[in-house]
């Protein structure tokens, strides 16, 4: 079969030529995404109660920590994604949420440690916890649907990388708002389910790159 | 070349072929670092002007225009790498003995008769469609593009192609006896 020749093609895209709108700058793209997102999240808080302890928890250097740490992966997070999807950007952007990965890792994993040295080995019962991440998944994928149609473009230049920061910053706004509202027993459970969702959530986001290239229409 | 692709995202047709002839030799170069192939080159290039054509929108004029295009570059050179990595995965090497391949009994199962693929076969059935189901066919299957390329060099909605590509197949069907 007859390919097309490069002069054919060029002759084609001249003749399509449509004017265009410029994208709007990351920075903005990420405040837009990270305010209607919260909206968002925020009504679905709103709508279920907060928790009533929640300023006495907020205050508590842990809990606090932790909240203050998925915020900042949130809104970091969302700022790489819209810096990565870009071709002039360099792809470092990635390396803006780890600060607020790490302290949110890090949080998570002293936790366990305090647990296991106060009450030994029993102390690191963890139970399960679907409804957790069954509540993450649920809220992210309004806010990832809004980010997909707002940085469609990226399916032409980090598809993956792209992906995988969108869905951390989607699932680190989604245990924020979690952490509004959500009564249990055991803190470090809240915490460990919370961590163990979005890091699943993003591996998934990297599976499903080459969807994402499809339905952009990059492939 | 910033300025000018500003010019392109105003719609300016004159700057767009401008650009596309200055770039053109340049990507060749770059990309022809990186493949061997001289039709995997010219194949990049392409689906690099596809790739700049359907993001226009994300260049920001006041930034430099190079690393912008650059990056398309890079990465439909390692689709491209990938893609023959993965093709090459696949392929098996011929049988050194050919007379035995295409003697053997497997070669020459006549109790199910392919359908009749003759070219001349195709044409007649070809010529049958109407004029967009045709260029979507030629567009979407003989020059195996993706339906975002196919709508940019087309100049038609991928909802229209879909539809065509669609309309087209149940056409060839018929016109091969395939329910």
């Amino acid at each position: 079969m007859n390919r097309m020749s490069t002069d054919e093609i060029v002759d084609h895209l001249t003749a399509g030529l449509k004017p265009v709108k410029r994208t709007i700058s990351p920075i903005l793209g990420a405040v837009l995404w990270l305010t209607a997102s919260t909206a968002f999240i925020g009504a679905l808080v709103w709508h279920h109660g907060m928790r009533p302890d929640i300023g006495r928890l907020l205050g508590d250097t842990g809990y606090g920590t932790l909240f203050a740490a998925s915020v900042a992966t949130a809104a970091l997070g969302a700022l790489a994604t819209f810096m990565v999807s870009l071709p002039d950007r360099t792809s470092r952007w990635a390396l803006l949420p780890v600060p607020g990965l790490a302290l949110w890792l890090g949080g998570t994993g002293i936790g366990c440690y305090s647990d296991w040295v106060s009450a030994g080995p029993d102390g690191l019962v963890l139970g399960t916890s679907f409804s957790c991440m069954g509540w993450i998944t649920a809220v992210s994928l309004p806010p990832v649907a809004l980010l997909f149609v707002m940085i469609r473009h990226a399916a032409f230049v980090r598809p993956r990388l792209t992906l995988c920061l969108g869905m951390l910053s989607t699932a680190a706004l989604a245990s924020a708002g979690l952490m509004m509202f959500h009564e249990m027993d055991a803190t470090l459970m809240i915490f460990v389910w919370h961590t163990l969702a979005a890091l699943v959530l993003t591996g998934l986001a990297g599976i499903g790159a080459p969807i994402f290239r499809r339905v952009a229409g990059a492939n | 070349m910033a300025g000018l692709m500003a010019r392109v995202q105003s719609g300016d047709r004159e700057a767009y072929r401008t650009l596309l002839d200055r770039l053109i030799p340049w990507l060749r170069r770059v990309v022809g670092r990186r493949l061997n192939r001289i039709e995997d080159v010219e194949d990049t290039v392409q689906e690099v002007l596809v790739s700049l054509h359907a993001i226009r929108h994300t260049y920001d004029p006041k930034r430099a225009f190079q690393p912008w295009v650059m990056t398309l570059a890079q990465r439909r050179i390692a689709d491209r790498m990938r893609k023959n990595y993965q093709l090459m995965n696949r392929e098996s090497p011929l049988p050194t003995d050919l007379g035995d391949a295409f003697s053997s009994s497997a070669a020459n199962d006549d109790t199910n008769p392919a359908i009749d693929l003759e070219p001349a076969a195709l044409t007649r059935a070809m010529t049958n469609l109407s004029p967009r189901q045709r260029q979507a066919v030629e567009l979407l299957r003989m020059q195996e593009m993706s339906l975002k390329e196919a709508a940019a060099v087309s100049g038609r909605t991928e909802a229209s192609l879909k539809v065509a590509m669609h309309r087209a197949l149940t056409s060839l069907r018929r016109a091969f006896g395939v329910s």
